[in-house]
């Protein structure tokens, strides 16, 4: 995960010429961690509204609702997903109840 | 500069690993969609995190991104996942 960090705090930082303190990059790094915690919880919460133990894409479009850009990359991203499964003919029940707590 | 951002991104097992941790049941579980999105999300959460450090310093003139210039931007940024806001996307652009 801090790999891909790294990647893109030098990737941006090239494209205006200004690199992060290393401190910088954990704060993110930190910040960016407590905030799954937040996601997680929430998503779990709705999914439990809905009656669900599985989370789904729709508990993750409704914690993307409350900024407009974001809600609509979301949804982009979700059709585009969806995309994908029609086109290279895979069943949608392969990648549900995969995951589990370890 | 769009090609570029695909590329990079949060691997779905560390998402998928992370949440979990993050879950108060053993029996909540993640579908493989929730998870890519999840990690999209994060993806634009970062970017949006560094682009607005960077604005940020580049308004105090300075030629590194600090932790404070960080600091000044993370209200608004935390914010903007939890209030109506439309700026939530410099990033995005």
């Amino acid at each position: 995960m801090s790999d891909d960090k790294d990647e893109t705090q030098q990737m941006t930082g090239e494209d205006h010429r200004r690199g992060f303190s290393r401190q910088t990059v954990a704060a993110i790094a930190e910040t960016a961690f407590r905030q799954c915690d937040v996601f997680a919880k929430d998503l779990e919460a709705f999914a439990r509204h809905a009656k669900r133990s599985t989370v789904n894409s729709e508990d993750v479009k409704l914690i993307a609702r409350r900024s407009t850009a974001l809600s609509i990359h979301i949804q982009r991203k979700t059709e585009e997903l969806n995309q994908e499964k029609k086109s290279t003919g895979k069943r949608k029940s392969r990648d549900t109840e995969e995951e589990s707590k370890e | 500069m769009a090609e570029k951002n695909e590329d990079i991104g949060f691997k779905k097992d560390t998402i998928s690993k992370l949440l979990s941790s993050f879950f108060k049941e053993d029996k909540t579980r993640l579908s493989g969609d929730a998870v890519l999105l999840v990690a999209e999300m994060l993806k634009v959460f970062v970017r949006e995190a560094a682009v607005r450090s960077q604005k940020q310093a580049a308004s105090e003139d300075c030629d590194q991104v600090d932790i404070e210039h960080f600091e000044k931007i993370l209200p608004q940024l935390a914010g903007s996942v939890d209030s109506q806001s439309r700026r939530f996307g410099e990033a995005l652009e």
